[in-house]
């Protein structure tokens, strides 16, 4: 176990090294210069003098050692699209909001997709199966920034308006934008959890009508034991395996895809930072990113290997 | 008690009834019609009202896409005279911000968007069947190997491997499908090694294998014909997915740009428009969330149909 | 891979149990504990907060309980967090000329008011200006002295502080030198006669100095202070930033809210009639008007479509010209557009009318170049002088004409022999107004056009690399000077993409510069403009208007052509 263990963070900094050097060159390789570019001109003079200042005139292999050398201080340097702000300080300071976000979504998603799941395929082939089916993969597949459009202009908007006329107070349930109280985080989280709540209700659905054709339920059946009963600690227990292990690939997901949603509802995450500095040639933040995501996409999918070792013994065996 | 009142009855049944002998031959013969795996397939799916009426909103939308634009060429034809009309008997579905016509560029929109999810997903089908297959089959050190690779492109973010390609490359319909096939076939490549890795070991290869079956034959008469089922339904399903991540970088900008037509770019400018000018809006909104249901709705068709545990 | 059906009960229960207590502990770690809290409780506003309060000390006031009783609060809104540093360009500009920094002259309503300089004189041919700096403080409480410009110029000149666009300084003596290391810093044209006289040596006579000492690249900052926190920290946190102007930084969340308090050592303080400025991070157009409709924001851009909503709600919606003009460029590299004749149809062709009032519903259309209501003499503006300089209007039948000539020159049968491509940034307003052009040019002369889109920095580098037949731009007044707009085309080797070099031109922007007479310089520039445009080496579309509402309980705000495009100076809360 331990030795697993051991290869398998080796591999990950492998794995993280290679996505590192990777991108380095790619995003090298876009043309552009990580300078001011509004419409405004900058003259090529000037331009030489803040690459020469900025070692970009450097040749790429040297400029690819000193930021080999740089990360492995720790040094994620300076970010040129935002104000010159270190690259480190705005992730520690903008990737708590983002998994805030995205952690609340996933909650909502998991617990209303399981539920939705449950419920499907305990009345399977009848109207809530179908109308779970519908919400399902209208959740999956209509783009949050039009979920998100709507439900900020008619629960933010219009609902808090309804309220102002009608009870003539500025109390709003659904805050239009922003993340400050729980309240805030109602509208965000739930369209970022709507496509969890799609993927977990269909997987759900299917694993539970593959539980309930086993035996041992038949068995449990027969023995006598209520109907929720069977539901609960046979079926459902059973059921939701496979949700487990997809959920850990899907944290990676709900927390580096937030960037619609962070900028519609004026969250401070980090999507923004990843969006727009590649459009800036921002190259250290756009590498210390890639790194730093890399590294938790990397951890994450460990941790939930490692939780299959504790739960399946099989998995053990066959390492 | 209960044991002596049945078998008094049994006495009196047996003179009522005569002994019947058995009929070997009868027993032995099969009613039901022998029917291939295919027919099989057809049948039950044929039953499934919701995967029929799936497949031809989408073979509908197959004919819109390759005849709509030949009928109603006119997508990029602009009226700057008449923006932002509400529907009205000349323009069915209203126009937009330069005075085209929405319904005509719906039209295109169909073509471009079903083009880049089908194209997109076809080559990650390719990609990922040869992959999986691949490296399923082979295993050890090679599949080691291609593990690691995948481990690799797994940990790089998606949008930042999308907007990387689509900020390095001349933006258009080629690079979207290219970008969404740079990871787009990983999980499909999971699925058919994990389903290869299984069935390996399943009796009728090993059966195969002692017959002195070559490993090529293995692969391609036994493996992949019943791991044909499970890929099928992932093809169906994400091809909304690809039509959905087009969407998706219609918002960033990335997506199909205007004056081209698709469902994301006319989706996105319908958003931006909401709550003013709805018809901008609920056009490829309906549209686009009615396709999405089809392709899925197909999908757990198809997946109960494949499947012949599933089969009623 | 695991398959449900293989599953056995016994082994799942406890992990199971395990996986999902531990990602519920999680959410209730890194999610309910922080924000639930912030709401109503001054202690800190969450985790951004204490973030930055382990860097530094101050900043601890942010959170969301900044409306005091009795304060007056004016809320506004930015799309992009800012950046306080010495160049101060980008969004920031927006909200620092007005607020934050004061440079030594200050814009009023359309004319220049009292700056920190108390006055100001330059000698005869306009080459050396004498500035006299009033009592007035920084709001550490250092006194602003002529020092801070001295540093602070030379600073972002030798490299010590960061300087996209060097070339806004090159007016000043030895700016050039300095910045490509041939001179010494000592050696500026930034000189400190005593501690409140500062002397500006200039390269050439700059007879509009003191608008263009408005642009904040032209600001001062306190040498001490900064080499206190160090040059690169400055302006990247609130205690990292300090102000001589009406307002500064109290508490900063980034990409949240900044909170502007008034500044106690500002010279001016008793006039400005507002004590705090609120300024959200909100990145969405349609979610700031939101947010302005229910209350939220006292001043707000917004697009056409939401104009019915705004003015359903009761407001009153405004527009102000934001002081950009849109303009084709021609890379004259292109067999088609190296000849006049056709550029000239390709301006005839084009019915700017149609794209202001159908395409965009705000701006005017363009007579020139140099956009209304920039600077002329100081009486009148630039165009009140010179007038329309658009010599080729829309008229279908004189392009068809024009192209006709073009056709003949290049020995071309027909105008579909004609073809190329517009570059245009991705930005809403460009893809409506390429969409338009290419449909003007194919119906008006049946020449075809293919439009592409890409993001502003692929796109400097292709105009950069002269990889473009026709880009459409705009532009906008950095500080009030037609100069602002026409010195790109007298010299190749800089801001120059269209490739546009005329003797003629050269001739009268050099007489302009050295013409110490105020009118007579505005005529010569308008004499330089119209040859530019005669020459179509660039085609003027329209002028670009902006709509804004204000709420109700505000007045005196200020929106000019030219940063700050919003000035709360004046502004009085009722």
């Amino acid at each position: 176990m331990r030795n697993y263990i051991i290869k398998r963070i080796l591999l990950a900094i492998v794995t993280i090294f290679v996505v590192m050097t990777l991108t380095f060159f790619i995003m090298h390789a876009i043309p552009g210069t990580p300078f001011r570019t509004g419409n405004d001109t900058i003259s090529e003079e000037s331009l030489a003098v803040l690459m020469t200042r900025y070692g970009l005139d450097q040749p790429l292999y040297k400029q690819y050692l000193k930021y080999v050398g740089n990360i492995l201080r720790g040094d994620f340097g300076v970010s040129t699209s935002n104000g010159y702000r270190s690259v480190t300080e705005i992730i520690l300071t903008a990737f708590p909001i983002s998994a805030d976000l995205g952690i609340r979504a996933l909650i909502f998603g998991t617990i209303a997709g399981i539920l939705l799941g449950i419920e499907a395929s305990l009345h399977r082939g009848k109207a809530v199966d179908h109308l779970s089916t519908v919400i399902a993969i209208i959740g999956i597949s209509v783009p949050s920034f039009v979920l998100g459009t709507v439900l900020q202009t008619v629960l933010g908007l219009g609902l808090s308006g309804w309220v102002k006329t009608v009870f003539h107070t500025d109390y709003q349930l659904f805050p239009i934008a922003r993340w400050q109280s729980f309240r805030y985080t109602l509208i965000p989280s739930f369209v970022l959890g709507m496509g969890t709540v799609a993927s977990l209700a269909r997987l759900m659905r299917t694993s539970m009508l593959d539980v309930i054709d086993q035996d041992y339920i038949k068995t449990a059946k027969s023995k006598g034991i209520s109907g929720w009963a069977i539901i609960w600690k046979h079926e459902v227990r059973n059921a939701l395996m496979p949700v487990v292990t997809v959920l850990g690939r899907m944290i990676g997901g709900v927390v580096t895809g937030s960037y619609i949603i962070e900028s519609q509802f004026a969250i401070p995450g980090l999507g923004k930072y990843l969006v727009n500095s590649i459009t800036a040639r921002d190259y250290t933040m756009t590498m210390g990113l890639t790194v730093f995501y890399s590294i938790f996409i990397v951890a994450s999918m460990l941790l939930v290997d490692l939780l299959y070792c504790v739960i399946d013994p099989r998995v053990r065996l066959a390492k | 008690m209960e044991a002596t009142t049945i078998s008094g009855k049994t006495a009196e049944f047996q003179k009522d009834f005569t002994r019947v002998t058995r009929d070997i031959e009868a027993s032995q013969k099969i009613h039901r019609e022998s029917m291939t795996y295919l027919q099989g397939v057809v049948r039950t799916l044929k039953r499934n009202k919701v995967a029929v009426c799936s497949l031809v909103f989408i073979l509908f939308l197959i004919l819109v896409a390759v005849f709509g634009p030949i009928l109603f060429p006119d997508y990029q034809k602009t009226d700057l005279l008449h923006t932002l009309q509400a529907p009205s008997k000349e323009h069915l579905l209203g126009t937009d911000e330069l005075g085209r016509d929405v319904l005509t560029r719906l039209i295109r929109g169909t073509r471009i968007s079903l083009f880049i999810g089908f194209a997109a997903e076809t080559i990650n089908l390719i990609i990922g069947v040869l992959y999986g297959g691949i490296a399923g089959f082979i295993g050890g050190k090679v599949d080691n190997a291609m593990m690691r690779v995948i481990d690799v492109l797994m940990s790089i973010p998606q949008t930042l491997v999308m907007i990387l390609m689509l900020t390095v490359l001349k933006r258009g319909m080629g690079t979207l499908i290219l970008s969404l096939t740079v990871t787009g076939w990983i999980g499909l490549a999971r699925l058919v090694r994990g389903q290869i890795l299984a069935m390996r070991e399943n009796e009728y290869v090993i059966a195969a294998r002692v017959l002195g079956a070559g490993k090529r034959e293995i692969l391609l008469n036994h493996l992949i014909p019943n791991a044909i089922g499970p890929i099928i339904v992932n093809y169906t399903m994400s091809i909304p997915g690809a039509i959905g991540a087009e969407a998706g970088m219609s918002y960033l900008g990335l997506g199909i740009s205007v004056p081209e037509a698709s469902w994301g770019n006319m989706l996105q400018f319908g958003a931006s428009q909401f709550p003013a000018s709805l018809w901008l809006f609920f056009a490829p909104a309906i549209l686009f969330a009615l396709s999405m249901l089809a392709f899925n709705l197909l999908g757990d068709g198809l997946r109960d149909a494949l499947d012949p545990k599933m089969r009623k | 891979m695991i398959r449900a059906k293989n599953l056995r009960q016994g082994i799942l229960q406890k992990g199971l149990a395990l996986a999902l207590t531990t990602v519920l502990a999680l959410g209730a770690l890194a999610g309910c504990g922080t924000y639930e809290n912030a709401e109503g409780s001054s202690a800190s506003g969450g985790q951004i907060s204490n973030q930055s309060n382990q860097s530094s000390g101050s900043g601890a006031a942010g959170g969301e309980v900044i409306t005091n009783s009795g304060d007056k609060v004016v809320k506004i809104a930015i799309s992009a967090d800012p950046e306080f540093t010495f160049d101060a360009i980008g969004d920031s500009l927006m909200v620092t000329n007005g607020l934050l920094r004061e440079g030594l002259t200050r814009y009023g309503d359309g004319v220049l008011v009292d700056g920190l300089a108390e006055s100001y004189e330059h000698n005869e041919d306009y080459t050396k200006w004498t500035f006299h700096l009033r009592e007035s403080g920084w709001s550490n409480g250092e006194p602003v002295t002529a020092d801070d410009w001295v540093y602070a110029i030379g600073a972002m000149l030798d490299g010590t502080a960061q300087l996209s666009y060097a070339d806004f300084l090159y007016e000043i003596k030895n700016a050039r030198e300095v910045y490509t290391g041939k001179k010494d810093v000592s050696e500026l044209g930034v000189i400190a006669q005593d501690e409140k006289t500062l002397v500006f040596e200039l390269a050439y006579p700059v007879t509009y100095f003191p608008y263009l000492i408005t642009h904040p690249m032209h600001f001062g900052y306190d040498r001490e202070f900064t080499q206190k926190v160090g040059v690169e920290n400055i302006g990247t946190e609130a205690e990292y930033s300090i102000s001589n102007g009406p307002f500064y930084v109290d508490s900063w969340e980034h990409d949240n809210l900044l909170v502007f308090k008034k500044n106690p050592y500002y010279w001016n303080k008793d006039n400005i009639a507002i004590d705090q400025v609120n300024v959200y991070v909100i990145p969405n157009q349609a979610t700031q008007v939101n947010l302005f409709l229910n209350g939220e924001l006292d001043v707000v851009d917004f697009a056409y479509q939401r104009l019915s909503a705004i003015e359903n709600a009761g407001f009153t919606a405004q527009t102000y010209n934001n002081g950009r003009t849109a303009y084709l460029n021609y890379n004259e590299a292109n067999a088609f557009l190296k000849n006049k004749y056709v550029r000239q149809a390709i301006s005839a062709a084009i019915d700017r009318d149609a794209i202001v009032n159908g395409v965009l519903h705000v701006g005017s259309v363009a007579d020139g170049l140099i956009p209304v209501g920039l600077a002329g003499d100081g009486k009148k503006t630039f165009r009140e002088i010179v007038g329309s300089n658009l010599p080729y209007v829309y008229d279908v039948a004189k392009a068809k004409e024009l192209l006709q000539k073009g056709l003949d020159e290049l020995g071309l049968s027909s105008p579909s022999d004609i073809s190329f491509t517009i570059l245009a940034t991705n930005t809403d307003e460009f893809i409506a107004v390429t969409g338009a052009i290419q449909q003007l040019l194919q119906d008006n002369l049946g020449i075809k056009v293919d439009v592409e889109t890409t993001d502003s920095s692929a796109l400097r580098t292709r105009r950069n690399a002269y990889e473009y037949d026709v880009l459409l731009q705009s532009w906008g007044a950095d500080w009030d000077d037609a100069t602002n707009f026409l010195g790109g085309y007298e010299r190749q080797a800089d801001a120059n993409p269209a490739l546009f070099i005329n003797a003629d031109f050269n001739a009268k922007y050099h007489d302009a510069t050295y013409s110490t007479d105020l009118t007579e310089r505005i005529r010569l520039l308008g004499d330089a403009e119209a040859i530019l445009l005669e020459e179509e080496g660039i085609t003027p579309l329209y002028y670009t208007g902006q709509y804004y509402a204000v709420s109700k309980r505000l007045e005196g705000v200020l929106r000019r052509a030219v940063v700050p495009y919003l000035d709360l100076y004046f502004a009085v809360v009722k």
